[in-house]
C-alpha cells in the first residue's frame, strides 16, 4: 500500500510537471523556402527550413513564408512583409503586420492580427486575407468563418497589459455571455488538466500493478522507421 | 496466334510508352520519383494551408525515408513534420536518428537545435548549437539569434553553449555589440548588461583578444562609458607599457601603424596633406609621423588626434618635432583642451616643444591634436614637411 500511495503522489507531481506551461517562449515556428529576417539575422533555409519564435520577434520575409502558430493556426506571409510577433495574456498569438499581408487559417482559435493599427480577430475556422494597402490601411477579405473584431479597435505593436479584458469571449477576452472560442493556456485549462491526469493516474494505480513490476512490460516506444509504415 | 505474336512488340510498346506517360504526369520523370522528390512534393504539402497537408507530408516524407533510410535529412524533414504535427516524441526520435547519422552536420545540428528550441529543451539546444559553432563559423549569427531569442538566461549560453570555444565567444561578443545598433534585445536583459556579461564573463577565462578590446572600448566610448573604455584600452590594446601610468599618450613614438579608433591616434584623411609614418626619420625609435604639405592649400588642420582620459591634475604635453622648408607664419602645434604648444615654421632640426595643462574636472576625457591654423597671408598657402615623435603626456603636479 505504502507504494502505491507513493507512486501516487509521483503520478499527482507528473501530471503537474506535464500540464501546459505557459513559461515556453515559443509562440509559433516559421518555414519559408527563402530567408527570412528574425531581429535583424538572416535566416537560412539551407540551415534549416523552420525557424521558432519568440514573443517580440521582428520578422521579414523575402519569399512567402508560413507561420504556425503555438495553438496551430496557421498564416502566410506574403513576400516582403514585416510583423512583429507577439503573445497575449492567454498564449494565443499577436501578429502585428508592419508591411505587406497575411493570409489566415484559424484552424484552432482565434488569432489576433494587428494591421494598419487596427484590430483583426478571425473566429476559429475563418479564412482569408489581410493586407496594406498603398495608404498603410489595412484591406480584409473573408473566404470563410466570421471575424470577431473587423478593424472596429485601435491596436499597436505590443499587446497592451489590458488587452484581453476589452475583448468578447469569443475572442479569448473577458466579455461576453460565453466563450465559444478562444482557448490556449490558461489557469482553468490547466487545472482541469491536472486534474484529469491525476484521476487517470489514480485509476491506473489501483487497478493494476505497475508496469515497472510487471513481467513482459516494455515502455520502450516503437520507433519510426522504414520496416514498420 | 502468329497475328497476335507479331503485333506483341507493339503492345509491349505502347504499354511502356503509357506507364512512362503516366508517370511523367504525376511526377514530372518518366523514372521513378527520387527520394528528394517526394521530400519537396511533401513540403509543399506540409506548408499548405488545407488540413490535411500535415498527415500528407508525413506519409510522405515516410515514403521518402523508407527509399533512403541512412539519409540524415530525410530524418530531420521527417522529424519536422511531426513536429509540425504535435508528435513530439515521433519528431525527437528523428532528430536524435539523424544526429546519429550526421553527427558533424551543421545543418543536421542545427535544425535540431531548432526542434529543441521550439520544445522548449534548452539545455540540448545549447550542447547542439554547440556542436554547430565547433564545426563551422557560417551559422553564428543563426545560432546566437536562435538562443538569444529563446535560449534562456546569459549564464546558460555562456557556459554550456559557448563554454570554452574562444572563437564562438569572440563571435559572439561581435554579434552583441553589432545587435545593439539594430535595437533588438532578445531576451528581456537590457543590451548593455547583456554585453558587460559577456565581457566579464571573457575576462574570467582569459580569452580576450586584443582586436576584441579594441571593438569594446569603441563601443564603450560610443555609450560614453569613458572611464571603462580607457581602463580597457590600458589592460588590452595599448602599445606602450607605461600607458596610463606614467605617460597617458599610446603609441608615443609612432613605433606602430595608428590604430584609428579608441585611445590610439587618428588620422583623418584632409585635402593638401600626406600623413603616414616615416620609418627613414625618428628622434628615438625605428619611427615618426610625417606631414607632407603640398603647398594646395591654406590649411585649417586639425585632422590628427588621440583621446585622453585623465584624472584632475597638472599635466605637461611634450612631443619632439622636425621641419623642413615649411611654408607661411602659420607653423605646426600640439593642442589639449585649448592649450596649445609653440607651433614649429621654416626649418628646424629635432626640437622639443612643451605646453601645461591643467584639468579640473573630475575624471576628464580630451584630445590631444595636431593642428595648424589658417594664415591671414595672402602666400597662406602651406608647404613643407613636419615630423613629430615622442609625444607625452605626464602630469607634473
Amino acid at each position: 500500500m505504502i507504494w502505491r500511495v507513493t507512486i501516487l503522489v509521483a503520478a499527482v507531481a507528473s501530471a503537474i510537471i506535464a500540464a501546459p506551461q505557459s513559461s515556453s517562449p515559443v509562440v509559433g515556428t516559421i518555414s519559408s523556402t527563402e530567408p527570412i529576417t528574425i531581429n535583424g539575422s538572416a535566416t537560412s533555409p539551407s540551415a534549416a527550413p523552420s525557424w521558432p519564435l519568440a514573443a517580440r520577434d521582428e520578422i521579414a520575409t523575402t519569399a512567402p513564408a508560413l507561420l504556425q502558430t503555438a495553438d496551430r493556426n496557421v498564416l502566410r506571409f506574403e513576400a516582403n512583409s514585416k510583423a512583429r510577433i507577439g503573445s497575449a495574456g492567454n498564449g494565443l498569438a499577436y501578429i502585428y503586420v508592419r508591411e505587406g499581408g497575411v493570409h489566415f487559417n484559424a484552424r484552432t482559435g482565434p488569432v489576433y492580427i494587428c494591421i494598419g493599427d487596427r484590430l483583426f480577430i478571425p473566429a476559429k475556422s475563418a479564412q482569408g486575407t489581410l493586407k496594406l494597402d498603398q495608404s498603410g490601411s489595412a484591406a480584409s477579405s473573408l473566404e470563410s468563418g466570421v471575424f470577431v473584431e473587423q478593424g472596429t479597435r485601435a491596436c499597436m505593436p505590443d499587446v497592451p497589459a489590458d488587452f484581453l479584458s476589452g475583448l468578447p469571449k469569443a475572442a479569448g477576452g473577458s466579455i461576453g455571455p460565453q466563450a465559444t472560442a478562444g482557448g490556449g493556456l490558461n489557469k482553468r485549462n490547466t487545472a482541469i488538466t491536472i486534474a484529469a491526469a491525476a484521476l487517470a493516474g489514480t485509476a491506473f494505480l489501483f487497478s493494476s500493478p505497475p508496469c515497472a513490476l510487471a513481467a513482459g512490460c516494455n515502455f520502450n516506444p516503437a520507433p519510426i522507421s522504414p520496416s514498420q509504415r | 496466334m502468329t497475328e497476335l505474336a507479331s503485333r506483341l512488340p507493339a503492345l509491349y510498346g505502347l504499354a511502356l510508352a503509357g506507364c512512362m506517360g503516366w508517370s511523367w504526369l504525376s511526377s514530372g520523370s518518366v523514372s521513378p520519383p527520387a527520394p528528394q522528390t517526394i521530400a519537396n512534393h511533401a513540403y509543399r504539402e506540409l506548408w499548405s494551408d488545407h488540413p490535411e497537408g500535415r498527415q500528407s507530408a508525413i506519409e510522405m516524407f515516410q515514403q521518402s525515408l523508407a527509399m533512403d533510410p541512412a539519409f540524415p535529412f530525410r530524418w530531420s524533414d521527417l522529424g519536422d513534420a511531426l513536429a509540425a504535427a504535435g508528435r513530439t516524441d515521433s519528431a525527437r526520435y528523428c532528430f536524435r536518428r539523424s544526429l546519429e547519422l550526421a553527427p558533424n552536420s551543421p545543418q543536421i545540428a542545427m535544425r535540431a537545435v531548432n526542434f529543441d528550441l521550439g520544445e522548449g529543451e534548452l539545455g540540448p539546444a545549447l550542447q547542439l548549437g554547440a556542436v554547430v559553432l565547433r564545426i563551422t563559423p557560417d551559422y553564428d549569427q543563426m545560432v546566437f539569434n536562435s538562443w538569444l531569442r529563446l535560449g534562456g538566461d546569459m549564464n546558460g549560453i555562456l557556459q554550456a553553449g559557448i563554454g570554452g570555444n574562444t572563437r564562438a565567444a569572440e563571435a559572439f561578443f561581435r554579434f552583441l555589440i553589432a545587435s545593439t545598433a539594430t535595437g533588438h534585445s532578445a531576451t528581456g536583459q537590457s543590451e548593455e548588461s547583456r554585453l558587460f556579461q559577456t565581457w566579464n564573463w571573457m575576462e574570467g577565462r582569459s580569452s580576450v583578444t586584443r582586436a576584441l578590446a579594441t571593438a569594446w572600448t569603441v563601443w564603450l566610448e560610443s555609450r560614453h562609458h569613458d572611464g571603462d573604455a580607457f581602463l580597457v584600452w590600458k589592460r588590452y590594446v595599448a602599445r606602450d607599457s607605461g600607458y596610463g601610468a606614467g605617460n597617458w599618450i599610446d603609441n608615443s613614438g609612432f613605433e606602430y601603424e595608428p590604430a584609428g579608433q579608441g585611445f590610439g591616434w587618428r588620422l583623418q584623411p584632409c585635402p593638401g596633406v600626406k600623413s603616414a609614418l616615416d620609418p627613414a626619420v625618428a628622434h628615438s625609435g625605428h619611427s615618426s609621423l610625417r606631414l607632407e604639405f603640398d603647398g594646395s592649400e591654406n590649411l585649417d588642420f586639425h585632422h590628427i588626434a588621440q583621446s585622453v582620459w585623465l584624472a584632475p591634475g597638472r599635466y605637461r604635453l611634450t612631443a619632439w618635432m622636425r621641419t623642413a622648408n615649411l611654408s607661411t607664419d602659420q607653423g605646426v602645434a600640439l593642442t589639449l583642451f585649448g592649450v596649445s604648444t609653440p607651433a614649429l615654421v621654416s626649418a628646424r632640426d629635432w626640437s622639443r616643444v612643451s605646453a601645461d595643462v591643467t584639468v579640473r574636472i573630475n575624471p576628464s576625457l580630451g584630445e590631444v591634436r595636431i593642428v595648424r591654423a589658417p594664415s591671414w597671408r595672402f602666400d597662406g598657402k602651406l608647404r613643407g614637411v613636419v615630423w613629430i615623435d615622442d609625444v607625452e603626456l605626464r602630469r607634473i603636479d
